[in-house]
């Protein structure tokens, strides 16, 4: 074949390949990321997209579980000074009771009892980032209120759930008249108020009766105290699904769309000394002719 | 037997002749990088005797001929059309694809902050600052669909006008051979060539710009696109037309009154059809889908709820009432943009509805089979794999013009080494026939003095 001076146009072209190759080695490089635009990999494109919106969904889930544990940990803790201050009143009731107590004993014991009512107001209208924690769904205000003796529950019946996990929902807001209430006739406010008068006027029927109802509301505080926790370990759980989850997910992602950098600077070494061969080459072409010698 | 003055009359015609082979070399020479020249070659012809004893009466030119290979010239036309398709098919998806964003930085991320800001909001639904957030998720996810679908309809727009550029660019072209044939026709010897050269340049122009298909039997070029169509009869032209499509206002090309637009299947004009007509309506599609299904499925959790007024939910966004146009139209509701109150998160409970749109991204809603990250990364998919599949196939294509241009250079291209050599045996010749004129003139003087 003979061979003519257009040789050049076809060494160009063999240029502009590995300039290309070089350029998308030194992107490869410099991104750290194999898959800059679709075309690279295609499938891995789609994958990275599949991955990013897992991780997404996993951050928000786990977004949503710290924001769960901070609100049970708090509800947990008021949920101890309940089952606290129910102790606390039932050893005071138990002083009152009986005859043996002086007016003045009874006045004081009584006294006593309506500071810890207090103190149980304080602790179920506990909130969590300005939520109240024991009003049900109602997100402000106060889960109970109103006076000695007539203490009304102004929350909601319902609670408000968070999903932790794909179809792992937990309660972050508790029904405070259930906790409170429950079946009783009387609220727990209202059994302390009753009972600190009945001590206070020796009424010993009215005082075991007080103590009963402090009783079963600690048992409700208990039960769900119990709840609760189970509730928390669940969501410890789902932390630690998530976290195995995500570093998968971001194992997936990172295997689809980053460099490995090692074979990245390889690949940029090999395409470098590629794009110097065909410079060189291209470069040999402008070579001599005849036409030189002809002196 | 010759006479003397006859000797000196054949060496004149033979200095004339080497004189015409330099002259062929060095019009080599001056066209070697000139694009579709062929190169020219002599033949000579020897002068024969027309005497009894007479050895010869020098030699001649008989012909200065153009060095062609018209099956190479065709081949290289016609791979030309489908290298120039697959380039304009190429850069084009590369636009797209670049225009298509980052994985987890285009819709698909505004998708996951939507969803996001819900599952935020149900960690606390009377939040205003969630609210305000969630209203401004919602906006931007509607701007990205409508920005996305903006890039499709402009790269849609690109290729329209760069098909009727195209158009007036092969009416030029079409024009041109005309006036080459019209020359052709009317002018006889070497300058032929020259003419016959610049007509295939515009000839592999135009095959540059559609397929076309050449034929030059009868003594009158004709050429025609691949569809039948004629575009130049010899010194007639039967020019393209473009009309604007009712609705879409895209260019239509017309000969003689006939819509031939699905037709143009090759060069760049058939890149640019390519991908106005069938790559970017198909792109444009699955956008308008994936935008419609979410709008709606969006809509119907965003009614089932209540706001924080305690009404019943409106639609979140506003969206055209069928999947065409979806992507384009998609906008955030404007009583929710104007008032947070109105995003909707209680339902049966008081976060319920906020957790069903943020539970919306593990849904199968798109073709009840994909969510809507996933079908989005089909849409990556399709684009990506095009345009890798485009570039591979123009690489490929790019390899045999590369060859089929080499083969024809073997034929009709100037070799420097060839031509030098040519200087060389014609500046000898003219020597050796000068040195010839000496001597017989030398002989001539000797003659002269007997007489004297």
């Amino acid at each position: 074949m003979r061979v003519t001076f257009h040789e050049q146009h076809s060494g160009t072209n063999a240029l502009q390949t590995a300039a290309q190759e070089l350029s998308r080695a030194q992107r490869a490089v410099t991104t750290g990321k194999r898959v800059n635009v679709a075309s690279d990999d295609p499938l891995g494109a789609r994958k990275i997209v599949h991955e990013r919106a897992e991780l997404a969904a996993l951050d928000a889930y786990q977004h949503s579980a710290d924001t769960a544990s901070s609100r049970l940990s708090a509800a947990d803790t008021a949920l101890s000074g309940l089952i606290e201050l129910y102790t606390q009143a039932l050893a005071t009731a138990t002083a009152g009771r009986g005859t043996t107590a002086t007016p003045a004993a009874r006045e004081a014991l009584a006294a006593s009892l309506r500071g810890t009512r207090a103190g149980v107001l304080t602790q179920v209208n506990a909130q969590f980032a300005g939520r109240p924690l024991f009003a049900g769904s109602a997100s402000d205000g106060r889960a109970y209120d109103g006076a000695p003796g007539a203490w009304t529950y102004l929350g909601t019946a319902d609670s408000v759930q968070l999903e932790v996990q794909r179809g792992r929902i937990v309660s972050v807001t508790f029904d405070g008249q259930t906790l409170m209430q429950g079946a009783d006739a009387e609220n727990a406010l209202d059994a302390l108020d009753g009972l600190a008068t009945a001590i206070e006027v020796g009424d010993d029927a009215g005082v075991a009766a007080g103590m009963q109802a402090v009783e079963r509301a600690m048992a409700r505080a208990t039960r769900a105290q119990g709840t609760l926790g189970a509730d928390e370990r669940g969501i410890a759980d789902a932390v630690s699904q998530l976290s195995a989850l995500r570093l998968a997910s971001e194992t997936r992602r990172s295997k689809a769309e980053d460099a490995n950098l090692a074979e990245a600077i390889t690949r940029l070494s090999e395409a470098d000394t590629a794009y110097r061969a065909v410079l060189a080459a291209v470069s040999r072409e402008e070579r001599m002719s005849l036409l030189d010698y002809l002196r | 037997m010759s006479s003397i003055f006859g000797s000196l009359s054949s060496t004149a015609a033979a200095l004339e002749a080497q004189r015409r082979g330099l002259e062929v070399a060095g019009q080599n020479i001056a066209n070697v990088n000139t694009a579709g020249y062929s190169r020219r070659t002599m033949i000579l012809k020897e002068r024969s005797a027309t005497e009894p004893g007479q050895a010869g009466r020098g030699v001649e030119v008989s012909q200065i001929l153009a060095v062609r290979d018209l099956f190479l010239e065709t081949r290289v036309r016609q791979e030309q059309q489908a290298l120039s398709r697959d380039q304009v098919v190429a850069e084009a998806m590369s636009v797209l694809e670049a225009q298509l964003g980052q994985p987890g930085l285009s819709v698909d991320g505004q998708l996951s902050a939507f969803f996001n800001s819900f599952s935020a909001l149900a960690e606390d639904p009377a939040s205003l600052t969630l609210r305000d957030a969630t209203v401004r998720e919602s906006e931007r996810v509607a701007a990205s669909f409508r920005e996305m679908a903006s890039r499709f309809d402009q790269s849609r727009r690109d290729a329209d006008v760069s098909v009727r550029n195209t158009v007036d660019e092969i009416n030029r072209l079409s024009a041109d051979i005309a006036a080459m044939n019209a020359r052709i026709s009317g002018v006889g010897g070497v300058n032929n060539e020259a003419v016959i050269d610049s007509r295939n340049v515009l000839l592999g122009q135009l095959a540059d710009l559609s397929d076309i298909t050449v034929s030059d039997a009868s003594g009158t070029m004709t050429v025609s696109l691949a569809s039948g169509h004629t575009l130049v009869n010899g010194t007639h032209v039967v020019a393209l037309e473009v009309e604007d499509e009712a609705g879409t206002g895209l260019a239509r090309v017309l000969t003689d009154g006939q819509d031939i637009t699905a037709e143009l299947t090759g060069g760049r004009i058939g890149g640019w059809v390519q991908v106005r007509d069938r790559q970017m309506p198909a792109y444009s599609e699955m956008l308008d889908r994936l935008a419609f299904t979410f709008a709606t499925e969006a809509n119907a959790v965003h009614a089932s709820g209540t706001d924080a007024l305690g009404n019943p939910g409106g639609p979140l966004f506003s969206v055209s009432a069928t999947e065409a146009g979806a992507a384009t139209s998609l906008a955030l509701s404007g009583a929710v943009a104007t008032d947070a109150r109105l995003i909707v998160a209680e339902g049966a409970s008081a976060n319920d509805a906020a957790r069903a749109m943020a539970a919306l991204r593990d849904g199968s809603l798109v073709d009840g089979s994909s969510t809507v990250s996933d079908y989005w990364g089909q849409i990556v998919y399709r684009i990506g794999g095009d345009t890798s599949a485009a570039e591979r196939v123009q690489q490929g294509r790019q390899q045999v013009m590369n060859q089929l241009q080499q083969l024809r250079e073997a034929t009709s291209g100037v070799s420097l080494d060839e031509e030098a050599a040519s200087l060389m045996r014609y500046q000898r010749a003219y020597e050796a026939n000068a040195r010839y004129f000496t001597v017989v003139n030398d002989v001539l003087e000797v003659l002269m003095g007997l007489v004297r």
